[in-house]
């Protein structure tokens, strides 16, 4: 009977009254819409050009000289990888059976706010600062050695197809891009502990079938992304002779590790890609000019439901897109020098987009770890919802007012435009010393950065348009 | 500080022994201790399982946040006071990240998963349109706090109520005689170009000619729109009133620009508070509203006539007499909508007190104790006011505040009566079978 009566008079109520309360609330994004942002985008993108002409006539041994400096700090002995992570293991499983039987809220279970805002949006600021710590505290190693030990598979038990390169890493991590940003309800406890689960099951199977090294280096998106933002890190590790259980720590230029890295293949620079397409969508994804381009008033957002299809195809469609721009950049450079291979300076100068990935990655993830990261307080606090308060909180401990206070916005909009800027710039200079390295001198080799340059500034000023553009929070 | 009880914001609602004993006299306070003999009464029960559909996430989070607050801060009460028919509430709290489809499957994990003897809190109304039907065919009794029209106006079902929060088109109806009395009978409505504008547009229009007023002029604003200074010349001149209800990132520019093009020369100026809910009004661009007026559902700022239920109310949530968490001053709550968990909270103890619920095979029962409901008196149960309720269309109706914008804070000047805000419809839910 009821179920009847519904669509006359839905569709009846859904014409009168869709949007009480007043839906998109005025704060951060209605305090960014008051600061000179105009003038911050014009001179983010020229700040890039400029950096890039000065760097242009920067002879590229001087550069690499000053950026090769080392200050050595000491010597520590590598801790059991074995060790640390069996206890990360631990802490994950904890976390899984919070997930599974703790709190239904996620505002007040541990694993929402562990996976999204501690490892997703802040540990990965914490690698990209003090190095690999990833290598040692990955939960899926020790288990899987122990599966490995079990089962007398000290060997894999198939070699890795070369032809799959990273593939199965941009499957994941699209995956991963598609649970976070289109899903309706990545935070939900219960939901989040089977994804968790099921990725590791698939990291356990693929370091048993084809051995901890070579599906860490080219299956595992995560490991594969942090090792790569490892090479951001001021803390440069190296090994010493006849002493595999220590390393000299030195001191060095962030960014100067980059230049240790090997090329990457085809598909490892389709997955980088894909890191910075899927953060920069999720900007994009909250403008009003994305809503209003499938067909949303923004004003009055139907939930994530309604645009599933819309943003499926926006973040595989922007990654394609970057992917395209990308190659286009190569393939110009490529007959600017007349020189270049096309597959080595594909995966070489795909290296110079890290620090750009790292910088969307701290723009993006600011504001919303703003809040997250007092939640975690809270939460830590009280993992298992009684009510405890260890740290003696006050009451309503939880504050936005950080964005939604004129001042304090500012500050934090100037932080996050200036990490776009800045990562661009880190870029620029990576990939002349990149290009250089490559290409070798000369005027054709030196000209043949500037398509890739030319990319570097339009995708500063993408980048800062999405800090400022009107958008839905 | 809050030493050893737990903050409000904690989950475990279900409160100990020992700490309800503690907090006996916090009980009393409410006039409805019923003795420890009730609340020993109350450990050989079943607690009742209240699910709490939250907008955690999503678009709603930032008024989720504070509905979260009030809920915990009631229960905590009611529980200290012995429960609900002396047993425990225990509540159970599931996020529908404001998406009207994950709202649905929601309600299905209340019933089916978590088995509640109810469901209460939704806010936004494409959620709460998305839910109810469900709940509806699962014949789960579904407690929103939307504001919405929804429910009063006949489009959902009879498991449907909104007890605690008066709806948009009482709102919107009840500011008619005070403006039409106080700042003029020509009035010029700006307001966004969609359903939520509309519904002002339509209700409003209807009440102020009701009142011998006109409307000089109708300007709706496209939606993506985020400059205005083009639409304030179309203002005519003989406007005595603007009436503005402008949402979204944009308002601040708004108000910005209003100002801007006026000057000190302007007309009377009355808008809505849900435009700058939770929104500090010492935010730059808002200058321009000194002394312009704002509805308000309940007060941001307790004034000098503070009520003794409006203290106690802000002492328990945790919120200062600006509005603000007492944690951070400038952390603004959303205080017009929030109330309403608090108060639906007291009405579903009242009627399941008066329909003698056991279990869930007692609904029908719990629907018609809640459709004979009447009236709400104020005090600490219902801080926000008396209200009446019509159990035909399961809407409560009661008091509106206009408040006028001095110094940054909103004074407020008018308190309008239940039956300013009353209307005529034929919406009557007892006529469908349970």
């Amino acid at each position: 009977m009821i179920r009847a009566k519904y669509p006359a008079v839905l569709i009846a109520a859904i014409g009168l009254t869709l949007a009480w309360p007043a839906m998109a609330h005025t704060g951060e994004s209605g305090l960014v819409l008051l600061l000179p942002t105009g003038y911050f985008v014009l001179g983010g993108a020229s700040a890039v050009l400029v950096s890039f002409a000065l760097v242009f006539l920067w002879p590229p041994a001087h550069l690499q000289h000053l950026w090769s400096k080392g200050c050595f700090l000491g010597t520590v002995r590598r801790p059991s990888q074995t060790a640390v992570s069996t206890v990360t293991f631990i802490f994950l499983a904890a976390l899984i059976l919070a997930g599974l039987f703790g709190s239904r809220d996620p505002r007040a279970n541990p694993l929402p706010v562990t996976i999204w805002a501690v490892w997703w949006g802040s540990f990965v600021f914490v690698q990209a600062i003090c190095g690999d710590l990833w290598h040692f505290l990955n939960p899926a190693i020790a288990p899987a050695r122990a599966l490995r030990r079990f089962i007398g598979a000290t060997e894999p038990l198939l070699a890795y197809p070369a032809w799959l390169g990273c593939t199965p890493a941009i499957v994941l991590f699209g995956g991963f891009a598609w649970l976070e940003l289109i899903d309706l309800a990545p935070d939900d406890p219960a939901r989040l502990a089977h994804f968790v689960l099921a990725y590791f099951t698939v990291a356990m199977a693929g370091m048993v079938l084809f051995g901890e090294r070579a599906w860490l280096a080219r299956g595992d998106p995560f490991t594969i992304f942090l090792r790569l933002l490892a090479h951001l890190s001021p803390v440069d590790p190296r090994p010493i002779p006849n002493d595999p259980a220590r390393r000299q720590i030195f001191l060095v230029f962030p960014g100067a590790r980059l230049f240790q890295l090997e090329a990457l293949s085809l598909s490892g620079t389709a997955f980088l890609l894909m890191t910075l397409g899927s953060v920069s969508f999720d900007g994009l994804s909250r403008t009003f000019r994305w809503l209003e381009w499938i067909g949303i008033n923004p004003l009055e957002f139907p939930g994530r439901s309604a645009v599933v299809t819309g943003n499926s195809v926006g973040l595989f469609g922007l990654w394609l897109a970057i992917v395209a721009a990308y190659a286009a950049s190569i393939l110009l450079g490529r007959i600017v020098s007349g020189s270049w291979r096309l597959k080595d300076a594909a995966g070489t100068l795909v290296i110079s987009i890290i620090p750009i990935t790292l910088a969307y990655h701290f723009a993006h993830y600011l504001t919303s770890l703003i809040l997250e990261l007092q939640y975690v307080v809270e939460i830590y606090g009280d993992p298992l919802a009684q009510g405890w308060n260890p740290l003696d909180l006050p009451a309503n401990f939880v504050s936005a007012s950080l964005l939604n206070n004129y001042s304090a916005v500012a500050v934090i909009w100037t932080l996050q435009a200036g990490a776009v800027v800045i990562g661009h710039i880190v870029a620029v200079a990576v990939a002349h010393l990149l290009n250089a390295r490559m290409a070798g001198s000369g005027t054709r080799a030196a000209l043949a950065q500037v398509p890739l340059a030319a990319l570097m500034v339009l995708y500063t000023l993408f980048g800062l348009w999405l800090l400022a553009a009107p958008n839905i929070g | 500080m809050n030493q050893k009880t737990p903050r409000s914001g904690a989950k475990k609602s279900l409160i100990t022994r020992r700490s309800a004993i503690k907090t006996i006299g916090a009980a009393s306070a409410l006039g409805l201790a019923p003795g420890y003999v009730r609340y020993a009464q109350a450990q050989t029960s079943e607690p009742l399982k209240l699910g709490f559909q939250l907008h955690s996430t999503g678009i709603g989070a930032a008024y989720g946040r504070w509905y979260d607050r009030t809920t915990q801060a009631a229960v905590k009460l009611i529980n200290a006071a012995g429960g609900i028919a002396g047993r425990q509430v225990e509540i159970v709290t599931e996020d529908d990240g404001t998406d009207p489809k994950r709202g649905a499957e929601v309600v299905e994990k209340f019933a089916s998963q978590h088995k509640v003897d109810l469901v209460f809190g939704t806010l936004f109304s494409h959620v709460v349109i998305g839910s109810a039907p469900r709940a509806g065919e699962l014949k789960m009794p579904y407690f929103v706090v939307s504001e919405g029209y929804h429910v009063a106006s006949g489009a959902l079902n009879r498991y449907v109520f909104q007890p605690g929060i008066t709806d948009v088109r009482s709102q919107v109806s009840s500011m008619a005689p005070w403006i039409a009395g106080n700042l003029g009978k020509k009035v010029t409505m700006i307001f966004p170009d969609y359903a939520f504008g509309h519904d002002h547009r339509d209700f409003f229009t209807a009440a102020i000619e009701k009142q011998g007023g006109s409307i000089a002029a109708l300007l709706p604003i496209p939606p993506t729109e985020t400059s205005y200074t083009k639409y304030f010349p179309q203002i005519p001149a003989e406007t005595e009133v603007i009436y503005h209800v402008m949402v979204g990132p944009g308002v601040l520019t708004f108000v910005k620009e209003m100002g801007e093009h006026f000057g000190s020369q302007r007309p009377q100026i009355f808008g809505f508070i849900d435009s700058l809910e939770a929104v500090d009004l010492a935010s730059p661009g808002l200058e321009f509203l000194d002394g312009t007026y704002f509805w308000e559902a309940f007060p941001r700022y307790a004034g000098a006539n503070q009520s003794a239920e409006d203290k106690f109310y802000r002492e328990h949530v945790g919120v200062d007499g600006n509005g603000a968490s007492t944690a951070d001053a400038k952390d603004i709550s959303t205080f017009s909508h929030m109330f309403g968990c608090w108060e639906t909270l007291y009405v579903i103890k009242q009627a399941i007190e008066a329909s003698g619920y056991q279990g869930p095979a007692d609904k029908a029962k719990l629907i018609e104790a809640t459709e004979a409901l009447t009236s709400f008196a104020a005090g600490n149960e219902h801080p926000q006011g008396d209200k009446l309720f019509d159990g035909k269309r399961h809407q409560c109706y009661g008091h509106q505040f206009i408040s006028k914008v001095e110094g940054n804070k909103l004074n407020v000047v008018h308190k309008t009566s239940i039956e300013d805000g009353q209307y005529e419809n034929d919406t009557d839910y007892t006529k469908q079978s349970l």
